[in-house]
Parts: C-alpha cells; structure tokens; sequence
C-alpha cells in the first residue's frame, strides 16, 4: 500500500454514523461543562476591563493578537456566551448540526483564548480544541439528530457508514497521541532518565500539593516507580495506531495518569483532555459489549464490565465537585432520563 | 483512594501556642509543653555547637550554629540549613540577630553582614567598612538597639541605617535612553544591555525583578547583560541596594524582547501560509489526476489536517505557549536532586476571631500559576496594596469574615524518605487592627 493509500485508508475509511453522533453529543456535552466552568472567569476579566479594575496583564495568543482582537467587555463577553450557549444546543439535539458545531466551536474557543489571554495558557484543552473544531468536518448530524429525522421525512437514503465520518476521530486520536508522546519525549529530551529519579516527582507533587501527595511522597521509590510509569505510557502512547489491542492498557493507563496528577498535583480533573479518549473506542457498540459481557456472568468478564465503568464514575465525581447540588441533580436526572430513548435511537440507526 | 482523600481530610493542625525555643548548654532545643527535645536537622551531621538564635517578627527561627545559619519555625518539626548566596557571609556562624526590616545580621567566624530574609542573599563587610578583622566571637543587640560584633579584642559597635538612603536611576537599555513610560525595545532575543547608575551606603549593588514576581536577581554592576527573558513585553523593577540591604524606591521599566526570527509573527505567518500552499498543492494536484468531486473534498480536508499536524509538530519542537492550541510540552522537565526544596505559595486567610486557614487558589480566584502574579503587589506594595487585596478577598468571597491574610511559602526538603517540611519563607502577614472588631 502506497504512502498516500495509508492516508486515505487512515483518514478516510469507511465509519459508523452512529459512532461519530456519538462522538458529537460526548465532545458538546463536554464543551458545555467546560463553558460553565470558564464563563465565570471570563465574565469577571470583562466586568473588571468594564469597571477599570483589570489587575491582569492582557497577553494575547497568537490568534487573537493576529486577528487584533483586544478585550471584551461585560456585554459582548455575554453575546459570545449566549450564542455559544444555543449553538451547543442547536449542536447536541442536531438541528443545522455542522453549522451549530462550527459556531459553537468557534465562540467556545474564544472564550477559552480570551481568559488564557489574561492568565497561562494550559494543556487540558489542546486536543479538545481540535476536537471541537473538526466535528463540523465531518457528517456529525448524520445521525441522532433533528438533522436526521428530517432527512428521513424527507424520503432522503441512509447508509450505515460514511468515508468523512472518520476525520474528526482521528484528528482527535493523533493530537492526544502526540500530545502523550511529546510530553514524554520531551522531559527524555531535556533531562534524559534521569527525570525519573523520584525527587523530580516528588517536588511537583509537594509544590502542586493535593490529597494524595504525601502518600505517594512517602519513599522515593514510589515516585520514582509512578515517574517510570508516566514516562511509559506518555513516550509509547502512539505504539496504539500499531496495535490497537494495547487500548486496553493506554486508556486506562492515561485516565488512572490524569486522576494521579488530580489528587496528587490538584492540576484539576483534566476532563477535557482524558474523556476524550473515547475517541479510540467504538462507541456505538459499548452499551452492546457490556450488556453482552456482563451477560456471560463469568467474574473475569464482569470485573472487565467494572473496571471500564470506572471513568464513568469519575465522571459523576468531576460533576459531583464542580457542580452545586441541584444542577447535579439535575443533570443527573436528565442523563438517566435521556439514556433509554437515546441508545434505543443508536440501536435503530445502525 | 477514598481513604487517603478521607485520611487527609482529617487531619488537623497542631496547636503552636506552647511551644517556645531555647539553648542548653550548645545544643537547641524545642520546648513543647514543657518537654525539651533537639530538632530532626536536615543537614548530615546535624547543626554541631549552636551558639545563638533569634526569631523574626514572622516567627521564623534563625540559628547560628558550626555548621552554618540555620531555620526553623513553629510550624514544622526540622532544622534546615540556610542556602545562603550571592554575597552572604558564610562558614560557621557565631550570631544572627533579626531585625523588622526584613533582614538579619549574621556574624561568622571569618566575616559579618546582611542576609535578606526571603531569598537569603546578602552583602558582607569588608574592613573599608569599619569591621575590626576576625575571628569573630559573637554579635549582640546593644543597650541603644545598635549591633555589637566582638572579636578577640573587643568588640565594634554598628548603627544599621545610618547613612542616606539608596537611589537608582535606570539609564539606557541596549544603549538607548530610557525615556520614563516608554516601551523600550532590546535589540537581540537573547536579552538586552541595562546602564544604570546609583548611590548606596558601602556602594551599591543592583537588582531587578519581574514585576509581578518576588524574586531579585543581581545585576552585574552599572552595566549589565539583562539575559534569559522570553520573547515579549516584560514590566521589571530595578533597585539599588545598600550594604545594609536596603534598598532603593523602584524604578519600573518595560521592555520589549522580540521574538527569534522562526517565531517573529509575520514571518511565521508567512512561513505558515507557505507550507500550506505547498500541502495543499501536493493534495489538490494528486485529486486532479484522480478526478472527481469526492477526490477534491478529500484534497482539502487532507490539506486541513495535514496543516494541523504540521502545526502541533513544529509547536511540540519550538514550543511556545502563546500558540495555543498548538503548544509545547516543556513543563515539568527539569531535574531535582536529593536534597533539594520544594516550594508552594499558600495564601491562608485569617478570620475575625483570630482563626487560621489556608484559601484555595481556585476558590479565591487565583489559578495555581497567576498566584503570585496576583499576589507580588501586596508583597512589595505596602499597606495600601494589602488592604485593597484583603478588600477584594473579604468582598468576593468572605462577605466580611476575613480580617486578615498571610502570604508564605512553604518548603519541603525531599529525602529518600519522604519530603521533610522546613520552616516557610514568610512574606506577609496582613491583619489591620480596625478589622479585630467584629462588625
């Protein structure tokens, strides 16, 4: 197979409809969270610009500064809120989808970009950045969707899989990839093995101090021990493209990294980069395998059933501390509300 | 997981009301509910012959002992050796006296000067100076507040701030006048060349700093290279400091670093705009030898992605954050050895009843990494800056319960055993007495 057939076959191969709407409602769900958590942040930066009271320095990003973008203030701060708020609405229920994900990408990326103008810039929203940005480049709507229903009553014909249902997946899975792979190489680069000595680790985990630090802080064998480990699976994470098996030890390894850092380096859940993983995972077929495995009633199997629950559990823990009680309840509710009819439709539509 | 998340929840802090400090004979010891114990010294073979200690308004424990100045503080359970540089009197130390201004007098058994309390840097005396020569004895507080240095012959009286203040007037960056206001412009990446003049007790030295960082780094004399900035507009604050380790009003200076040529903005954007015509061309061309429609849209997604992928290649291997999305992954990379200090800026609030607690960053609204960003202001601002700080704090998030705040930095020194928390470095401690009455 030619260079440029790998390509197409990489990038263009033939993928489940489902499978992408899927992606579509995983990575604007995700984009809501994300709002929510960033909006107070950047409502407070464009009051302060308002009111005169900025104490932050205004360090544009590159994009914002080519585009000669300057601080916004209260009222369009709000405007670009409320728009991405309908857009990602617009977006999950799938009416208009591509448009409403390309402007809900957009206007979420901006508010990202303005407070990281006012502060640092951080690693959690690299991948979801493009994540966001690519579904409108593919048939997001194809599938459980307004979109779909309509083409539907329109008479319009429908096929299971599509060539340009691939891109946004993979664009995802090749950024978090090199994302893993650079962070690895480049500590090997500027520090060699010696990075994993155990006091390197244990610095950043007493300077970024949360509830685990001083256990794991405990020997320096045991920072040294998690050093090797997150050297491993950052530097080797790409090895997933050429075995694809080895999903069943990047992606859990990758989450239990991120969920280490959390409680032992308070980076945050780091949500935004590890959810995505679920890139690299047929979506539409998971209810079915869990059904199917737990179903075999084998103890090896249902503890397999288990154990890739458990970033669900995670999940409801990030909402349980980000979220004020009632709108835990609430999403909770609607989740398990929205679940039944929602993989009945998945069903149907494969 | 849960348990230790619980287990560390639990945990509560220790009572430090009891406890005082004291000499016998020559080792040191805590008392702590009237028990007298040495402390666990970090430093192999532990403090030798201690010989006097002092405690700084902050209540930071300093003490001069054979094998050099050591720290401790209340808090922690460690005697942890100073790092002292940059011009600090070193060897084995005979007397430390704290004063309020944010120094101590330290005498060794060959020298004697000024040890700033934060960074611990400092400036010795030499006999231009006065001093009588060594060895050293012991340094004391006179019956008038002045130092008194004894040596085998007797012993040399010193006033500290006797003579007129510091100044610092910033003079020419890169050989350019600095006109005040103005952004200068550094001509190479690599940094630019500062000319400043001054006047200072014992001659001055120079330091500057970023202006919302605390650290001072030392200048190299009237003329020095200003290195290691990134590419960028930088707000610095230049002092001169005396031998007494005061120091100057602040002249504040912004100064423009620009970018190297590969990351220079239009020239990236050119060199951007570039590679993705030659991408899209290689693309476009092999979908006209294909034909079709399908084939074009391929050719321009292919182009989109590819450009993408370039774009995070080039940015992991020259990377820069302000990129964003496409950055590098330079964080965390630097090596710590055995024995090294880990540092964390804690920001604890103090309530109306005198109570402590620390703030999450988070909660207060600080991110982890624009904390002492926020934070430098109060630090070197005086009262007028911490009061608004304690303002903004009280008003956003405390609804009028916060009558006070300590800025500190705490430090642990990593063993194979486990990192041992040393005494902090203490930077404020903010608690106007109009705010003790409970509204």
């Amino acid at each position: 197979m030619s260079l440029a057939e790998r390509w197409d076959d990489f990038w263009f191969a033939e993928t489940s409809l489902v499978r992408l709407a899927w992606w579509r409602i995983l990575v604007l769900a995700l984009a809501a969270l994300d709002l929510v958590a960033y909006a107070h942040t950047a409502l407070a930066d464009a009051a302060a610009i308002d009111a005169g009271t900025q104490m932050k320095t205004w360090t544009p990003i590159y994009v914002l500064e080519a585009l000669g973008v300057e601080p916004l203030g209260l009222a369009p701060m709000r405007c670009v809120i409320a728009v991405a708020i309908v857009a990602l609405a617009a977006g999950w229920v799938g009416w208009r989808t591509r448009t409403a994900c390309a402007v809900a990408a957009i206007c979420c990326l901006f508010v990202t970009a303005h407070v990281y103008s006012f502060g640092k810039v951080h690693h959690d929203k690299v991948s979801f950045a493009f994540a966001i940005s690519s579904l409108a480049l593919g048939p997001c709507g194809a599938r459980l969707s307004i979109d779909a229903w309509l083409a539907r009553r329109r008479g319009e014909g429908e096929s299971e899989r599509a060539s340009g249902a691939a891109l946004p997946l993979r664009l995802t899975q090749l950024s978090l990839a090199l994302g893993y792979a650079f962070a690895g190489w480049t500590k090997l680069a500027v520090s060699g093995v010696e990075w994993a000595n155990g006091y390197t680790l244990m610095r950043y985990l007493m300077q970024y101090d949360n509830a685990w630090s001083r256990f794991l802080c405990s020997h320096v064998a045991l920072t040294a021990a998690l050093s090797w480990g997150a050297l491993v699976v950052q530097g080797t994470f790409p090895l997933v493209f050429v075995f694809p098996a080895l999903r069943w030890f990047y992606l859990p390894g990758a989450v239990a990294f991120h969920v280490i850092t959390w409680f032992a380096m308070d980076t945050g859940p780091y949500m935004t980069c590890w959810l995505l993983l679920a890139s690299f995972l047929p979506l539409e077929r998971v209810p079915e395998w869990l059904a199917a495995e737990w179903r075999a009633g084998s103890a090896p199997r249902r503890a397999r059933v288990i154990a890739s629950l458990a970033p669900a559990a995670v999940v409801a823990l990030v909402a349980w501390v980000s979220l004020p009680t009632w709108a835990f309840v609430a999403v909770a509710a609607f989740g398990a509300w929205a679940l039944r009819p929602l993989l009945a439709l998945s069903r149907a539509a494969m | 997981m849960l348990a230790l998340l619980a287990a560390s929840l639990l945990a509560a802090p220790r009572a430090q009301d009891s406890i005082e400090f004291a000499l016998d004979g020559e080792r040191f010891v805590r008392i702590e509910h009237g028990t007298r114990r040495e402390l666990l010294c970090t430093l192999d073979g532990g403090p030798g012959a201690v010989h006097a200690f002092d405690e700084s308004p902050l209540g930071l424990v300093f003490v001069a002992a054979e094998h050099g100045l050591f720290v401790t503080s209340r808090a922690v359970q460690s005697l942890d050796p100073v790092d002292l540089w940059q011009g600090a009197p070193t060897g084995p130390a005979v007397g430390v006296i704290v004063d309020s201004n944010e120094r101590l007098w330290l005498a060794t058994r060959e020298s004697f000067g000024c040890v700033e309390l934060h960074q611990h840097f400092g400036r010795t005396f030499s006999a231009a100076d006065g001093v009588p020569p060594p060895p050293y004895r012991s340094l004391a507080r006179g019956a008038h507040g002045e130092l008194v240095l004894a040596n085998a012959n007797g012993s040399w009286s010193y006033v500290p701030d006797s003579g007129s203040a510091p100044t610092v007037r910033v003079l020419a960056v890169d050989g350019v006048a600095v006109v005040p206001g103005a952004t200068m412009r550094a001509r190479s990446t690599d940094g630019f060349e500062l000319a400043v003049e001054g006047s200072a007790l014992g001659g001055a030295e120079y330091r500057r700093r970023d202006a919302r960082h605390p650290i001072w780094y030392l200048l190299d004399g009237e003329h020095s290279n200003v290195r290691a900035l990134e590419p960028g507009r930088h707000e610095l604050v230049v002092t001169a400091w005396d031998r007494d380790l005061r120091r100057s009003p602040p002249v504040e200076l912004v100064v423009d670093v620009p970018y190297p040529p590969l990351l220079e903005h239009k020239r990236l954007a050119l060199v951007a705009a570039a590679a993705a015509l030659a991408i899209a061309a290689a693309f476009f061309t092999r979908a006209r030898r294909r034909g079709g429609r399908n084939a074009f849209r391929r050719a321009a997604l292919s182009t989109i992605v590819a450009v993408v992928l370039a774009a995070q290649f080039v940015a992991a291997l020259f990377p820069h954050a302000r990129g964003w999305p496409f950055v590098g992954f330079g964080m965390y990379t630097d090596v710590a050895e055995p024995f090294s200090l880990a540092y964390r800026d804690v920001l604890v609030g103090i309530g109306r009843g005198g109570e402590r607690f620390e703030i999450e960053l988070w909660s207060a609204g600080f991110g982890q990494y624009v904390f002492r960003r926020m934070l430098v202001p109060s630090i070197f601002g005086g009262a007028a800056e911490r009061d608004r700080l304690l303002d903004e704090l009280d008003r956003e998030h405390f609804h009028g319960e916060l009558a006070g705040f300590e800025i500190r930095c705490d430090r642990q020194r990593l063993t194979a055993a486990g990192p041992i928390p040393v005494a902090p470095i203490e930077y404020v401690v903010h608690r106007p007495e109009a705010r003790h009455v409970a509204r």
